[in-house]
């Protein structure tokens, strides 16, 4: 009896132990799935952020992959590792030199745009991934410290491509948004429905009275006469790589 | 005093009338039942030569343009009809009665398409027509009586042409590709010329001003191949008017269905391009002719509410067509119940996808 009194805490406590030490492993703030960075770089880098992270109250991360990244890429990667409500994460797909932020919407602290161009040009500016990346954790430590990343109730901001392409998700607006969108989808379904109600219009064409097999073509050709081209500039490219 | 032919049976006296289902001519008195061609040889023989004529005027001048008034040859009751109508009813003893004149010499019709399908049959199109929908008003479909329904032979000219047409198209290709610095979206436009052959056969037009238009096309279109030569004595027990629309004011409807469907099948052998920007299309007819053939529609009439609602079926596959009249408080309380839905579903998507 005695021993099963003893048993039932140990094996919550080592299940405790258990999580604590999978969740003290998982948490990263420098993810590489594209091995640009050795052991020992990314041994420091995660120092730099966990001090930040210590000091700041701020889970800041930065990955590099070559997968096909994308904002929602960006919130599941934060979510997978932290669960800090203060933080961003910096995504860089080298392969197709793209961009991308997720900023915690419910943050006490937040970056802005300025912010996050001061943080993506500060890795940019930088030739090596290494390099970069220090840069990037140097320059959000600065911007914690002076203050420079400011509290943004109800604000998300997202930036894709290597221009800073910012946008600013208001959530009054987005619910507004969808009211709109789902009104005007109601009425469009029910007009769709209630028109039904007419079936007396005129015959458009005498289609089903023309003769079968009597359509032969006696004639065709084709001239070319003049070409259009529309050239927009891309977003500027990334001297990485 | 205009003649008008009575189909009698020789058995009992009574009128008769064409069946739907026998495909015959029956007395509803007696039931026998008559091929066309033979009660119609025993009508030639009993032929009465008594002629009705008008005691007296009393209209005035010009009252009675565009009237024509027949005697019934059952009960002598004077029957009153428009210049356009070619087969009634007496209203007194409501034998049925076909008025020869109108369809005799130019005006009578080539072909007819007996009736496939009888009132009752009607009757059950007009209740499916009305299960089938949504947002009628409860007060329409629960007080709703047809008031009246009416088999009627509607008049048509059929045109039957060889088209020679001819389409100009401006048709564009797109290529998009990029480089280094740029998107780039190229633009081609060609000039496509497509000329070809192409028929059609007995492309109807409504004859008669007193059928809307666009209700006759609807309950299109009609399998003349189970057409018949005229013959009044498909007429007995139904309505029919002889055409008071010439050939001459149907071919322009005839040539723009004509021509609509002459530039879809030159546009069907334009390929290859992303889009077509114009088209216009000539056409040349050779070969036209024109056939005047009568056609078989149920028509019944209802009203509600101080409108008048008529529905058509053709009496030949059954189509039945008829605008429904629509309950305009229902159809908003819907759209914003499904708009409330819709936008509840969407914020909830927002959610999921991390936008809220």
């Amino acid at each position: 009896m005695i021993k099963r009194m003893l048993t039932i805490p140990l094996v919550f406590a080592f299940c405790a132990f258990l999580s604590t030490s999978v969740s003290a492993y998982t948490e990263q703030y420098v993810l590489d799935y594209s091995n640009s960075l050795s052991y020992s770089e990314i041994q420091e880098l995660e120092s730099i952020a966990g001090q930040i992270e210590y000091e700041y109250d701020c889970c800041v991360m930065f990955c590099i992959t070559t997968e096909d990244a994308s904002e929602s890429y960006a919130l599941n990667l934060y979510d997978t590792y932290t669960d800090n409500e203060n933080g961003l994460v910096l995504i860089h797909d080298i392969e197709d030199e793209m961009y991308y932020y997720y900023i915690t919407d419910d943050a006490k602290l937040q970056f802005g745009a300025d912010e996050i161009a001061k943080l993506q040009d500060a890795y940019d500016s930088n030739e090596s991934y290494f390099g970069g990346i220090e840069d990037y954790y140097e320059v959000a430590e600065y911007l914690l410290d002076s203050g420079e990343a400011v509290v943004l109730p109800d604000e998300e901001i997202y930036a894709t491509g290597d221009g800073l392409v910012d946008r600013t998700k208001n959530t009054a607006k987005v619910i507004v948004a969808c009211i709109v969108a789902g009104m005007i989808a109601g009425f469009i379904i029910i007009f769709a429905i209630a028109s039904k109600n007419k079936s007396v219009r005129m015959q458009k064409d005498a289609t089903v009275y023309t003769r079968p097999g009597s359509f032969v073509v006696t004639n065709s050709y084709d001239n070319f006469l003049y070409k259009k081209l529309d050239k927009t500039p891309k977003p500027k490219q990334n001297n990485k790589g | 005093m205009p003649t008008i032919a009575e189909q009698k049976c020789p058995c009992c006296g009574g009128g008769v009338q064409f069946d739907v289902g026998a495909q015959k001519l029956k007395c509803p008195f007696c039931e026998t039942e008559f091929e066309i061609n033979q009660l119609q040889q025993e009508q030639v023989e009993d032929t009465d030569s008594i002629n009705w004529s008008a005691q007296d005027n009393q209209w005035s001048t010009g009252e009675t343009d565009g009237m024509n008034v027949y005697s019934c040859q059952s009960c002598g009751g004077e029957i009153i009809a428009d210049s356009t109508t070619g087969a009634s009813k007496c209203p007194y003893c409501d034998n049925p009665v076909v008025m020869k004149g109108q369809f005799s010499g130019a005006l009578r019709p080539d072909l007819v398409i007996p009736f496939k399908l009888d009132k009752k049959a009607a009757k059950e199109a007009f209740k499916k027509h009305l299960a089938d929908k949504k947002f009628v008003p409860k007060a329409f479909l629960s007080d709703n009586r047809i008031d009246e329904i009416k088999g009627v032979y509607v008049p048509h000219w059929l045109f039957t042409c060889d088209t020679f047409a001819n389409a100009n198209f401006k048709a564009a290709k797109e290529k998009v590709w990029s480089d280094n610095n740029y998107n780039y979206k190229e633009t081609s436009y060609y000039e496509v010329y497509r000329s070809g052959n192409i028929s059609f056969d007995n492309v109807p037009v409504d004859g008669s001003t007193k059928m809307p238009d666009d209700l006759m096309e609807s309950v299109e279109p009609f399998d003349l191949s189970q057409a018949v030569d005229f013959n009044t004595a498909y007429l007995a027990g139904y309505l029919a008017d002889k055409y008071d629309v010439t050939v001459e004011q149907s071919m322009n409807r005839a040539n723009e269905r004509i021509r609509t469907s002459a530039g879809d099948a030159l546009e069907e052998t334009v390929k290859g391009y992303n889009f077509i920007d114009s088209r216009i299309v000539n056409m040349n007819i050779t070969n036209g002719f024109y056939k005047y053939a009568l056609y078989p529609v149920w028509i019944l009439n209802t009203s509600w509410n101080g409108n008048k609602y008529t529905f058509a079926m053709n009496g030949q596959s059954g189509k039945f067509v008829g605008n429904l009249p629509t309950d305009k408080k229902a159809v908003v309380i819907a759209s914003l119940l499904l708009g409330a839905g819709l936008s509840a579903v969407f914020c909830g998507l927002s959610y999921l996808l991390g936008w809220l």
